[in-house]
């Protein structure tokens, strides 16, 4: 092989070597610019699931929200029923038919019963709702849990709606007004489908401790004016309120 | 949205009320209410209801014997109704729903299972 020719075989190879790596570089380049192309692909699919995602989330948060609000909603609704219907009147056997009917349609109570103090000092029952008054413990006056709340006022409750094998009471509801009680409410049982004592039914031992103690005094008060009334059949609301405000 | 009428047969005026409020939170309800079977018919006459929610124990006309009567007047026969029990009430229910009732809620009453079941029986 001559000088030339090895010169000329020489050059063809870096010729060819030159295009090799011309290609190569150029392919990387290329293939470098998709990928670069596919990173920011992916960045603003990324980018957008993640707004999709954050979007899910305030959704959720709504939605939740919403329900929470729903339930406050319908817990005032029960509570402003129930508040309205015990002062709906002034007749003592409406005003206990009343908390009877909250006890047993909102609350789910289903053995109760009203106990008020007689002139001895003893609680008797006024009503009993699931059981006779045979059943009603004598010793409920000597349960802690009775004494405190007449001591006290207010309401007690367990969050079990299971009934107790004894005779403690699953809830206690002091019945008062003006800081003195006169009576109580205990429930023994629930309704079967009652899972457990609620917030709301809490609200409504509150509400019933506090409007349906004065709602009782009040119809009784009123019962008894009635019946010493010094006011005629022919007077109107003046002449029946100007004597009770010594006018 | 047209008005979508509901009429309350209850006797018991404090679960009528919250009968009534939890119909109230359904878009469009205007309610109607009678205290027991007798009345509740009067209703039906003066203005035809959309759906019916019926308490059972009532005076005067018992919500077994309402539903019979409203299920035996022809354009009467396709009224929604909603039949409010007890737990124990499980033969009661029973006789209401052979008789033509559609759907049932259980004492003690939680408005959004009303609201639940009238939304589900009027497709809205």
């Amino acid at each position: 092989m001559s000088a030339d020719e090895d010169g000329r075989i020489h050059e063809d190879l870096l010729a060819q070597q030159a295009a090799f790596f011309e290609s190569y570089f150029k392919k990387g380049a290329e293939f470098t610019r998709e990928l670069m192309q596919e990173t920011q692909r992916l960045r603003t699919r990324l980018a957008e699931l993640e707004e999709r995602l954050s979007d899910q989330d305030r959704a959720n948060e709504l939605e939740q929200r919403y329900q929470q609000i729903e339930r406050e909603n319908n817990d005032l609704a029960a509570l402003y029923v129930a508040q309205s219907q015990l002062h709906s009147s002034l007749d003592s056997a409406e005003v206990v038919q009343v908390i009877s009917e909250i006890l047993l349609n909102f609350v789910g109570a289903d053995r109760f019963a009203l106990l008020m103090f007689d002139g001895k000092k003893a609680l008797r029952p006024l009503l009993c709702v699931g059981l006779d008054e045979a059943s009603v413990p004598g010793s409920l006056l000597g349960n802690s849990q009775v004494q405190r709340i007449i001591d006290n006022g207010g309401f007690t409750s367990s969050t079990s709606t299971e009934p107790r094998s004894d005779d403690e009471p699953l809830g206690i509801i002091g019945l008062g007004s003006a800081g003195t009680t006169f009576g109580v409410i205990c429930v023994w049982g629930y309704l079967r489908q009652k899972a457990s004592v609620s917030e709301l039914d809490c609200h409504i031992f509150d509400l019933i401790s506090k409007s349906g103690g004065l709602a009782l005094q009040a119809s009784r008060l009123v019962g008894e004016a009635q019946a010493r009334t010094k006011s005629k059949p022919s007077d109107g609301p003046f002449e029946r309120f100007s004597h009770l405000i010594g006018k | 949205m047209s008005n979508i009428k509901a009429l309350v047969v209850e006797d018991s005026p404090t679960m009528r009320q919250l009968l009534l409020y939890a119909l109230k939170r359904i878009p469009g309800v205007v309610t109607r209410e009678a205290s027991d079977g007798v009345d509740g018919l009067r209703q039906i006459q003066e203005e035809r209801p959309d759906i019916i929610l019926t308490d059972i124990n009532m005076p005067i006309m018992d919500g077994l014997k309402f539903i019979e009567q409203v299920r035996a007047t022809d354009d009467l026969k396709n009224i929604p109704i909603v039949v409010i029990t007890t737990e124990g009430g499980d033969e009661d229910r029973q006789k209401a729903m052979d008789l033509g009732a559609d759907a049932f809620v259980t004492k003690p009453i939680q408005a959004p299972a009303v609201v639940s079941v009238v939304k589900a029986l009027l497709e809205l």
